[in-house]
């Protein structure tokens, strides 16, 4: 089997075990990337040197038997929003193109730590928002991948990266996880430091990753947080909440019924599902979140804005201005009510292993011009509860539909648990795929 | 501005939005503005009790 192919934790058991060199798996992950990229466009930069050089050590290390972690030699994407020390960041923003940072963001700065190589940096939207980069939806290289991490999750889909990482501050890790058939993770809110992120809204920015596995999502959680609380052994099936409501009302009629095979497999596999009804404080979860992001970007970006308007697209330029003409007690008014959402979702979690929604509202649309809704993500990102997806199915377009799992706060391997239970019982464990255009 | 209806809400942005920036920038910016004009009226007519505080240093689940 071609190294690109393996997964995260198969990858980090053959380095360990002496099987395969992390140059070997870099050489055939740069290789897959020279393949595929023309197509998926899912990469800003890859410096082929400096991976293998990288790899190199990393091999000349494992050889004398130190491994520094279980990410010891596995390359990963970062999303080009991250600090790289010397490696190109250009949040994709023609501002920045020119952009060296001196210094690693405190994640990319642990996995190197660990051991773990930088292959390259994925491409994001404009600033983490909207204006979308060019890179295609491997599953169908006609719709978006969603974004703003479309390239991590592009790249992991298609095998030209085991894991990669990304943000999320409404749905830009698992609506475009979901899109692309892969797993999906954002931990709790401050659990992933954001320092050396370019922020987006301080206070909604999540640092997260894609793999093709929950258990690649578990190790590479382990590895990053040693410290995160351990799931709590069971060996009893999830007792799963089961939201409808919002998320009903707002999805397709292809995710809705994706969603309702999903969980009747799970049911059937012995997972135990019970209808949880949403607090009423919910249904202002998008007013709150939209005031909270609108001002946190405009004070982000204003001085740039008013420095270098021509330096920004559109939609970023209309989203800050709005963000400027929101009164200071209509941000601390929703940030009073993000708190009331927060408890009122909490107390409705209560007696449930976690709860369960679609991933987005609708599979990847077609075309390059938007990359989705976040409406079924943002209220998580809202709340900074973790949440995973995991690929549960395929629509009737042939594209992937996801299942969203919401866990407690910091009970992030509980709710990794979960999924993995989840995944096995959905028994939609796709590998590396090949781009497909019609 | 509890009183105010949303459209009045939306409009009063607006014109401030075309005194700050010019008739063609606000006309451009106007999906947003009105957006994020709409969330603002929602959430300043949510009503809460004086005790509740804003988030600020938000890490939830902890009080």
């Amino acid at each position: 089997m071609e190294p690109y192919r393996l997964s995260l934790t198969e990858a980090s058991h053959m380095i360990w075990g002496g099987i395969l060199t992390p140059t070997r798996l870099a050489e055939s992950l740069l290789d897959r990337v020279e393949r595929l990229e023309p197509v998926v466009e899912a990469w800003v930069t890859v410096d082929r040197e400096a991976v293998l050089e990288a790899a190199d050590a990393a091999t000349m290390e494992a050889e004398e038997g130190q491994f520094r972690s279980p990410l010891h030699g596995v390359p990963y994407g970062v999303k080009d929003i991250f600090y790289t020390r010397g490696l190109r960041t250009t949040m994709g923003s023609t501002l920045y193109s020119g952009f060296f940072p001196d210094r690693d963001a405190a994640v990319v700065k642990a996995l190197r730590d660990a051991g773990a190589v930088v292959l390259g940096k994925t491409e994001t939207t404009e600033f983490a928002l909207h204006d979308p980069a060019p890179t295609r939806n491997p599953w169908n290289t006609g719709h978006t991948p969603g974004g703003s991490s479309s390239g991590s999750a592009a790249a992991v889909s298609c095998g030209m990266a085991p894991m990669a990482l990304g943000s999320q501050t409404g749905g830009s890790v698992v609506r475009p996880a979901s899109y692309c058939g892969v797993v999906g993770f954002k931990p709790t809110y401050g659990l992933l430091s954001r320092d050396g992120v370019y922020p987006l809204s301080w206070s909604l920015d999540h640092v997260g990753y894609m793999t093709r596995t929950v258990e690649d999502a578990a190790l590479t959680l382990s590895t990053l947080k040693p410290d995160a609380a351990p799931a709590v052994e069971s060996e009893d099936s999830p007792r799963v909440g089961l939201l409808s409501g919002y998320f009903k009302e707002n999805a397709s009629d292809d995710v809705w019924l994706g969603y309702e095979q999903a969980v009747g497999k799970l049911w059937g596999e012995g997972a135990e599902f019970i209808d949880v009804e949403l607090p009423p404080s919910f249904g202002m979860a998008p007013s709150v979140h939209r005031v909270i992001m609108a001002v946190e970007a405009a004070a982000v970006h204003e001085d740039g804005l008013r420095a270098n308007p021509e330096g920004y697209r559109e939609y970023i330029k209309g989203f800050v201005s709005s963000g400027l003409l929101a009164p200071a007690t209509a941000y601390l008014r929703a940030q009073r009510i993000r708190d009331v959402i927060l408890r009122d979702v909490l107390s409705s979690m209560d007696g449930f292993d976690c709860l369960a929604c679609p991933s987005t509202v609708d599979t990847a649309p077609r075309g390059l011009e938007w990359t989705g809704s976040p409406a079924f993500n943002a209220p998580w990102s809202l709340t900074g509860l973790p949440t995973v997806t995991v690929p549960s199915g395929i629509s009737e377009d042939e594209l992937p539909l996801g299942l969203q799992l919401v866990g407690r706060p910091h009970r992030d391997h509980d709710l990794l648990e979960a999924a993995a239970w989840c995944e096995e019982a959905l028994g939609f464990m796709e590998g590396p795929m090949d781009p497909y255009t019609p | 501005m509890s009183g105010d209806g949303e459209k009045e809400y939306i409009q009063m942005v607006k014109e401030t939005a075309e005194a700050m920036w010019g008739p063609e920038a606000a006309d451009t910016f106007g999906e947003h503005i009105e957006r994020t004009a709409a969330a603002v009226y929602a959430v300043s007519n949510y009503p809460l009790e004086p005790g509740v505080e804003p988030v600020t240093r938000f890490n939830p689940g902890e009080t």
